[in-house]
């Protein structure tokens, strides 16, 4: 009687929290369109931004309320680990900022899930331009045909590489091939006896691991899906070449650190910063960390060298700021999204490079040496496939190339065993 | 009327106390407990705005695939590995730290407690980077002491990284033995001990028979609890190996994490979670019926 008692109460209780939460879920959706008289526009937002903006996002959002008094925008930030759980969680329940910084690889995901409103009206009413971005800026953004956050920053890996080792070895500079750079790699193993290493590759980290491989395969002309996204090529001759080529880096040349299963980028860069390998790949992200670091390091840049005959393609990865699906105030949110997208705040914005053109060769980045080659292989990024199963073909890829890595398959394998994984979840 | 109310007051009043934490109990974990298992048997990506029914079609497609049966597999050897290691370490020290001689024993027992008072991602990211085989101590210490000659990929090997959870989880989980255990042979009456040994009881048989009788109790529950808290533990291997490399490390929490959050497969993660649940709910079972059945006795 008495426990008959207690479960219709609880059950009540979890009735009624039931209904709440559906009440909360359905909301009318905003569509937007031409805006007239901006300044006019009174309202209060709320902007998710990440963690490494601290210092950088309140400044702007002063020269914004120059132009734009009446909208108060209040920033919250968030530490990477967890990140798009949280959006994607708070998207879809309904709970989220008006306005988001996010990485464009979440873009088909959040939009799939109709947690993003659509800009495409917002574009064509007040006549946005949308050509100054980077193609894979543009890419990036674009689900179905739509448009669904304005791009800021943009980067792409390149190459870092040890100055003082490669000229001991008695090289200058990164060469423009990865068949060059194997000997490279090779003598500066050799002439250290082992002590440094030719490149460090992380074979540990779920996100960089799937990425390193993916700039392997997309500078050998290959690519993971094939045009319109249908079907998986990775088992391509091209993309084949490649992931032997990164296997072989390790299992047959031995210039990668031993230690390569258990590392990170944070590993790799460590090991870098300790001249414990001459070279890495990595974006402009990590100068500064390199330089706190070791301070006497002595370092280049340089675009990622690519297969012989090959285009030159690398990932090309970016931010961009998008509006819930669920925001109460569209209009004053297209504004402030437009206002971080312009080209001379995404500059600021960024802590790598613009997503726009038009500032390749920004003061900024110019004025600097070992910025000035990563800003020039922007230009040559090509996004992921923009579709909501990226992150599921990553960890395939990643789960099979791990395997290839510690010698229980051949690449070819891990190419092939991915490629049938990936057409089944396609 | 007045009767029935009385009756209410008397009897019941203890449930209007409760009510609130009950309903506290309710929406935090029946309510989720619930619309899980109902999900279960949906069809239910964060793609699609549509429950799809499919009965048992996830329950059987998912015991019949080789990635569930393999983190399964895994479960249960980090499972049984890591509560045999915490209870036996955890449990020799006890007996240790109780012994009348050993001096500073307050020191050893603040010491001893230090891995169970650190948060266990911080504890983790502490071990990963002393298994790394190039930063990492322990592989030096090993290599200084002549054990091994080559470092060790501790979480980067299909065969070690398992093993390297298991160490990190035990090395977590032990001083929570000690503390129970401790604190249960404190209730061993220090006369009975005397008796045993006045009757020519060497330490063993003074273990067997005085001892033990008086602890059994709270090493079974210790025990259950133990299996219940690693069944669903994540942290260690979320931050250690990630389930790598491939997915030699993955464990059923993990499994369900990548096709809920990686996967967005919310109607499979569901069913996952839900075989999970019916794992845990059996060690669950035997531990609330122990314990209430040691009240009564």
């Amino acid at each position: 009687m008495k426990a008959k008692k207690i479960l219709s109460l609880l059950l009540a209780g979890t009735m009624v929290l039931g209904t709440l939460a559906g009440c909360g879920a359905k909301e009318e959706k905003a569509e937007g369109g031409k805006i007239e008289n901006p300044e006019e526009i009174s309202a209060e937002l709320t902007l998710w931004d990440a963690s490494w903006n601290e210092n950088i996002t309140p400044g702007l959002i002063d020269k914004f309320n120059e132009e734009y008094p009446n909208i108060k925008v209040n920033v919250e930030f968030f530490p990477i680990d967890g990140m798009t759980d949280k959006y994607l969680t708070a998207l879809t329940g309904g709970s989220s900022a008006d306005l988001l910084s996010i990485n464009n690889e979440w873009v088909s995901t959040y939009a799939t899930a109709e947690g993003l409103l659509n800009l495409d009206k917002y574009i064509d009413e007040n006549n946005f331009d949308m050509s100054d971005f980077y193609d894979g800026a543009q890419t990036g953004v674009t689900v179905n045909d739509s448009v669904y956050a304005l791009p800021y920053r943009a980067e792409t890996h390149g190459m870092f590489y040890n100055v003082d080792l490669f000229k001991k070895a008695g090289y200058e500079e990164m060469p423009e091939t990865w068949e060059e750079f194997l000997p490279i790699a090779q003598k500066i193993t050799e002439q250290s006896g082992g002590a440094a290493k030719g490149i460090a590759i992380p074979g540990g980290e779920w996100g960089n691991t799937s990425y390193q491989l993916t700039n392997m395969i997309l500078c050998s002309g290959g690519s993971i899906l094939n045009e319109d996204n249908t079907k998986c090529t990775l088992d391509s001759e091209e993309a084949i070449k490649a992931a032997n080529f990164f296997v072989d880096l390790y299992q047959k040349h031995g210039v990668v650190p031993e230690s390569i299963m258990e590392n990170d980028n944070a590993a790799g860069r460590v090991l870098f910063s300790e001249g414990k390998v001459a070279s890495f790949m990595s974006g402009a992200y990590d100068i500064a960390a390199l330089e706190e670091l070791n301070s006497n390091l002595n370092m280049g840049t340089s675009l990622l060298p690519t297969f012989e005959g090959a285009e030159r393609k690398t990932i090309f990865a970016g931010w961009s700021t998008a509006i819930s699906a669920n925001t109460k105030n569209p209009d004053a949110a297209w504004l402030l999204a437009e206002f971080l997208a312009s080209p001379e705040i995404s500059v600021e914005y960024s802590t790598t490079f613009s997503a726009r053109k038009s500032m390749e060769t920004n003061e900024k980045y110019v004025s600097d040496p070992l910025l000035k080659n990563l800003a020039e292989a922007v230009k040559y990024g090509e996004p992921l496939p923009v579709i909501p199963q990226i992150s599921q073909i990553r960890q395939i890829m990643y789960e099979q190339i791990q395997l290839a890595l510690s010698g229980e398959i051949t690449a070819e394998e891990a190419m092939k065993t991915s490629t049938e994984q990936i057409n089944e979840i396609l | 009327m007045k009767i029935k109310r009385k009756k209410l007051n008397h009897k019941n009043s203890g449930m209007l106390f409760i009510l609130p934490a009950l309903l506290v109990v309710a929406s935090v974990m029946l309510f989720p407990l619930v619309y899980n298992i109902v999900l279960s048997f949906f069809e239910k990506t964060i793609y699609s705005p549509e429950w799809k029914f499919v009965g048992l079609e996830q329950y059987q497609h998912l015991l019949m695939s080789d990635s569930f049966l393999n983190a399964l597999k895994n479960t249960i050897v980090w499972t049984f590995f890591s509560v045999l290691f915490q209870f036996a370490i955890g449990f020799a020290c006890a007996l240790v730290l109780s012994q009348d001689r050993v001096k500073f024993r307050g020191v050893w027992r603040c010491l001893i407690m230090l891995p169970w008072v650190l948060p266990a991602v911080i504890g983790s990211m502490v071990w990963k980077w002393m298994y790394h085989s190039d930063f990492g101590i322990l592989n030096q210490i090993l290599i200084t002491a002549g054990f091994i000659d080559k470092a060790l990929p501790w979480t980067g090997s299909k065969s070690l990284a398992l093993i390297s959870a298991i160490i990190v989880n035990t090395w977590k989980m032990f001083p929570l033995v000690i503390l129970y255990i401790e604190a249960s042979l404190q209730s061993v009456p220090k006369s009975l001990e005397d008796a045993a040994v006045v009757d020519g009881a060497n330490s063993w048989n003074c273990f067997k028979v005085v001892t033990w009788p008086h602890i059994a109790g709270t090493c079974k529950t210790v025990v259950l609890l133990l299996t219940i808290w690693t069944l669903n533990a994540f942290t260690f291997i979320f931050v250690l190996t990630g389930g790598g490399p491939g997915t030699s490390s993955q464990v059923l929490s993990m499994f369900i994490y990548k096709e809920a959050f990686q996967n967005f497969n919310f109607g499979n993660a569901a069913t996952a979670s839900s075989i999970l649940f019916i794992i845990v709910a059996i060690f669950s079972t035997i531990y609330i019926k122990s314990s209430i059945g040691g009240d009564e006795s």
